[in-house]
């Protein structure tokens, strides 16, 4: 058991609500209609950066949420300029692309699904770690002494 | 506590990872331009942009259609197409009055041919190269890679879309007509030829003597060789046609008879006169 997982378990009211909007940030493009994964990105990092002084709850799950969006971006990156090379370039249609398309397409809605249950759970009070990034939070977010 | 927290991560990091990688590894086992059928797409999208340049052309060139032209060159590229099962309805010819010295090909199948490359070859197998060679771009599939090469695959779609206008239509033709593809490319297509024109028992000596005497021509700076000025390096490409032809003594049968050669030099001529 982590130490600091304690300081995460009774958060109050506000924090739960402000916790829920660091992972509701990562939804604006989907909501707002725009399709590129950087404006989610910047939108989770904005709101980061704006609870950098909250109490651990808060900067806790700000930080999974944007390590996760940093994770998604890097996955999407190669996949947005693999389709330009195809489509104004010489690149080949080959089945490697559309296998990572899918893969990329199926990591998206399962990101989208886990950040509003994540959001929901999070609103309620409760604590949510993801896979990989809530070690990487715990190791990156620290309790303030 | 770090040093656990560490190989927790390490732990969590390589599971995901190695979970995404497998995903993508065993979705790529799947055949997608088969199940999407890219190709057959690929081909419509072809057949599409080969009626909008052929159109194009139309309005802009001089088509011959004179039957006593067209026979004789149709009958060449029966035999080349039969000989080595390459099914005729694949294969459009189309014969441009031009004095320019060129021969091209343009999506769909479609070959074209300028009286002026028809009066400068000097015998039935020098056609016969040329003809096998356009083929060969056409079978091995060049001129759709040359395409979305040149202009990519949006402007392709917004072709065969109706999209684009009139002017990206002349200009891609310009593109086709007047620059050849990359050396690897040409290369591939000589090679071909050769076994096209062996195959229909053609003798293929002839199509190199005549690259490489019309680039002799080239040098001197005449620039209505199109088709040699525009393929690269022609003298190398005369080289490696009588490398792969070697020394091998093979039977031909002449592809048409000196009578109808010259009849056809004649209609030619009279053609330019007109």
């Amino acid at each position: 058991m982590m130490p600091n997982v304690d300081a995460l378990r009774t958060p109050h009211e506000h924090e739960a609500e402000r916790a829920s909007n660091s992972y509701l940030m990562s939804l604006v493009a989907l909501l707002s209609g725009v399709v590129l994964p950087v404006v989610n990105l910047i939108a989770t990092l904005i709101f980061f950066l704006g609870n950098r002084r909250a109490t651990y709850f808060v900067r806790w799950h700000c930080t999974q949420a944007l390590v996760s969006q940093v994770a998604i971006f890097l996955l999407n990156a190669p996949l947005f300029w693999w389709t330009i090379s195809i489509l104004f370039l010489n690149a080949s249609f080959s089945s490697e692309y559309v296998a990572y398309l899918l893969l990329i397409l199926m990591l998206n809605f399962v990101e989208m699904v886990s950040t509003i249950w994540a959001a929901i759970q999070t609103r309620k009070g409760a604590h949510v770690e993801w896979l990989f990034f809530g070690e990487l939070t715990h190791l990156l977010c620290r309790p303030k002494p | 506590m770090q040093a656990e927290a560490l190989r927790r991560l390490v732990f969590s990091g390589l599971l995901l990872g190695g979970l995404l990688f497998s995903t993508w590894a065993v979705l790529a086992q799947v055949n997608w331009r088969g199940v999407l059928h890219v190709e057959e797409g690929l081909v419509v999208a072809e057949a599409q942009l080969g009626s909008i340049f052929l159109n194009a052309m139309r309005h802009s060139e001089k088509l011959v259609e004179e039957a006593a032209v067209l026979k004789p060159l149709n009958r060449l590229v029966d035999r080349l197409c039969a000989e080595n099962r390459i099914p005729r309805q694949e294969i459009h010819l189309y014969v441009l009055k031009n004095p320019e010295v060129n021969a091209f090909a343009f999506p769909g199948g479609n070959l074209v041919i300028h009286t002026g490359l028809l009066e400068r070859v000097e015998t039935p197998e020098e056609l016969c190269g040329v003809l096998a060679h356009e083929i060969a771009h056409i079978e091995l599939r060049h001129v759709r890679k040359k395409l979305s090469k040149e202009l990519g695959l949006v402007s392709l779609v917004s072709m065969t879309t109706g999209g684009a206008g009139s002017e990206l239509v002349k200009e891609t033709l310009k593109v086709l007509s007047s620059s050849a593809f990359d050396r690897r490319l040409e290369m591939q297509a000589d090679q071909t030829a050769i076994r096209y024109l062996q195959q229909a028992e053609i003798d293929p000596k002839p199509f190199a003597d005549c690259l490489q005497r019309l680039s002799d021509s080239n040098q001197d700076g005449e620039v209505v060789l199109k088709w040699f000025s525009s393929h690269p390096d022609s003298r190398s490409r005369a080289k490696a046609v009588q490398h792969t032809i070697g020394s091998k003594v093979v039977s031909f049968r002449s592809p048409m008879s000196r009578q109808e050669w010259s009849e056809l030099k004649k209609r030619l001529k009279f053609k330019r006169s007109s």
